[in-house]
């Protein structure tokens, strides 16, 4: 009887793993084109499109300052934190280039053009930009995207000529309506969160678009995410809560800002 | 019965049926004409303690886990009969529970720390989980019913385990019984 | 169903006042806990009896029992708060109150069509007209019971009248419980009295 007893037992647990099986792997059951690879693989992605980036093109050398670094950590950090567990480990460059833009990467790497740190009027303002790119990573808006026009192979097949390709493309308008909405939510979120007034977000792309309304040329941020109205008054009216209180960061932006200067003229 | 085995004994269902092929002993099985209305009743109610939570108005599966555990401590000293199937329905209330409990789990982390993102191993899983507890009330159902009727129902294990443990005769191994003595 | 409650020869004035200043501590609230959540378990029992019922056309003898226990020991907590009756209440399903007389006759069969009606229109047909006279009765007992009070601590006797009329709302209450929980098919009498079955 006993005998019996485990023979049942294992031929329910072979059942079970066996339905569990066809559920999971089947054709008919997966669910529609829902691309998922391991952290580890994007990670590697994206460090190769970043390491291309860095290597040849003009616009992405790193700006070398240890204050810079430091500040750029502080913001980095806090954010981290009001976002919780992320599967990512963020690296965050500022990169000599005078247009107002920010390029994330998949993996967790996010370019800062020194032409919006320079644009940006506190390290708040900066925060907010970079929430909404930490948005489009966590969300896996680019590597979902890359995957669909490139496929996996070519991702990762270790042919720099289309890493080079792939990363000039990734850091230009890739990203649709919905996800772009999906990252400002996201960003207005985690500003709350991490006691940073979500309204500096859409402060800064009015000033952007007052600014910029006859010429887009250095402005990137803005030619890269239409229906800016929308989302600069959603940015405006967001209501953090009666019991939200912001607290600035302890950084001299000027100083940054200067730091930042004397890091491009070398 | 063998009366020269001095090992097996009588019990309130009957004879003891010796294996001579197994050598093992098992208590005879009582038929439906044996078995009062009300055994048959307390059996049935063993299976239906699977809607517990729905009558306790908490939509906590684990109540019913709950209210199977008591429900078999109450029933298992009123006959060999009601004690099968209270059995049998704890150890398969037992395993669904755990199964529930895995796949709550499993969707409470996804919704804490992976933002809603599943995979299709999470999703089959769901699936599974879906038909184990459609198929758990279809089969309760119908062990209900059976034992109403008095019938012994075999669920697949659960009902082998609960035989095995219920109607085999223990052998009597002979206890010293204890005795008080004095402070050493 | 057979309910009454004996009329003590004297009351005790020491356990009246205990019970009015500390019986919430000592009485009500120890049982009050434990009753919970045999009642928890008596609804769980009633849900399940209520498909017996349907499928069956009988009330599982043994939860049947269990209700009747469990009304039998509300019983017993609800006469030391209305001070009919002195002593602790005991505990348990199986105690047994010297005062306390709670029988129900276990009914053979149940009426499916009565169960269906009761499910959906009871409140309707039974908890309106008994709600309705039960609600004026009740403020009665309040009164009563207020009076009764003073009476036994003057006098060390509960009063007879009073004593019947609070028995008799219990009573009344009683059946029409027992009815609404599908234990009997007999439609509660407008009355407390007891009824010669």
């Amino acid at each position: 009887m006993k005998k019996k007893i485990y023979i049942e037992i294992g031929l329910l647990l072979l059942g079970t793993a066996l339905v569990w099986v066809i559920f999971s792997y089947l054709p008919i059951f997966k669910s529609a084109p829902s691309i998922t690879i391991p952290v580890a693989t994007e990670e590697k992605i994206g460090k190769t499109l970043a390491e291309e980036l860095m290597k040849d093109n003009p616009g992405f050398h790193r700006i070398e300052s240890k204050f810079d670094d430091s500040c750029m950590n502080v913001i980095r950090t806090r954010l981290l934190k009001s976002i919780g567990y992320s599967e990512y480990e963020y690296k965050i460059y500022l990169v000599k280039n005078s247009q107002v833009n920010a390029v994330s990467l998949p993996g967790g790497y996010i370019f800062v053009f020194s032409g919006l740190a320079d644009f940006c009027e506190s390290p708040e303002e900066l925060a907010g930009v970079l929430a909404h790119e930490i948005g489009h990573i966590e969300h896996k808006h680019l590597i979902k995207k890359l995957l669909k026009e490139f496929g996996l192979a070519m991702l990762t097949g270790g042919d720099r000529t289309a890493a080079g390709s792939i990363a000039r493309l990734a850091t230009g308008n890739m990203f649709d309506r919905t996800q772009e909405e999906d990252a400002d939510d996201f960003a207005l979120e985690t500003m709350k969160k991490a006691k940073i007034n979500p309204q500096l977000f859409g402060i800064l792309f009015s000033r952007l678009e007052e600014k910029y309304r006859t010429d887009n040329t250095l402005n990137m941020l803005l030619s890269t995410h239409p229906n800016n109205s929308a989302r600069i008054k959603k940015a405006l009216n967001y209501n953090p809560g009666t019991n939200f209180s912001s607290l600035p960061f302890d950084m001299d932006w000027a100083k940054f800002i200067k730091e930042m200067g004397e890091g491009e003229e070398e | 019965m063998n009366p020269d085995n001095e090992i097996n004994s009588e019990n309130s269902n009957g004879a003891v049926i010796s294996d001579a092929a197994s050598n093992s002993d098992y208590y005879e099985l009582p038929q439906p004409d044996e078995i009062s209305i009300r055994e048959k009743e307390d059996a049935m109610g063993a299976y239906l303690m699977m809607f517990a939570a729905i009558a306790a108005g908490l939509p906590l599966p684990v109540i019913n886990l709950v209210a199977s555990i008591i429900y078999y401590f109450i029933n298992k000293s009123k006959s060999k009969f009601v004690h099968f199937h209270a059995l049998q329905a704890l150890l398969s209330s037992l395993i669904v529970s755990c199964v529930n409990a895995a796949a709550v789990f499993w969707t409470v982390r996804i919704f804490l720390f992976h933002r809603l993102e599943y995979n299709d191993a999470f999703k089959g899983f769901i699936l599974t989980v879906v038909i184990i507890n459609v198929a758990y009330i279809i089969y309760n159902l119908i062990a209900a019913f059976q034992a109403r009727k008095g019938r012994i129902f075999y669920m697949f294990v659960f009902g082998k385990i609960a035989y095995e443990r219920i109607y085999k005769v223990k052998s009597n191994v002979h206890v010293e019984p204890i005795r008080n003595m004095p402070p050493k | 169903m057979k309910l009454s409650v004996s009329l003590q020869e004297s009351n005790s004035r020491g356990e009246l006042l205990l019970r009015t200043l500390f019986g919430w501590l000592y009485i009500y609230l120890p049982h009050g806990f434990v009753l919970i959540f045999m009642g928890l378990w008596g609804s769980i029992l009633h849900f399940i009896s209520w498909w017996v019922i349907l499928f069956t056309g009988r009330y599982p003898q043994s939860n049947f029992e269990y209700q009747v226990k469990l009304m039998r020991w509300q019983l017993r907590v609800n006469s030391r708060a209305y001070n009919l009756c002195d002593g602790y209440p005991a505990f348990g399903l199986d105690a047994v109150d010297e005062n306390i007389t709670f029988e129900v006759e276990y009914p053979e069969s149940l009426s499916r069509g009565l169960l269906l009606l009761r499910t959906f229109f009871g409140a309707l047909y039974v908890g309106i007209p008994h709600g309705f006279l039960l609600f004026f009765i009740a403020i009665g007992a309040f009164f009563v019971n207020f009076i009764s009070w003073w009476a036994i601590l003057f006098t060390g006797r509960y009063p007879a009248g009073m004593h019947d009329y609070i028995v008799s709302m219990i009573r009344w209450s009683n059946r029409v419980n027992l009815y609404m929980l599908n234990m009997t098919d007999n439609y509660p009498p407008f009355t407390g009295k007891e009824i010669e079955s």
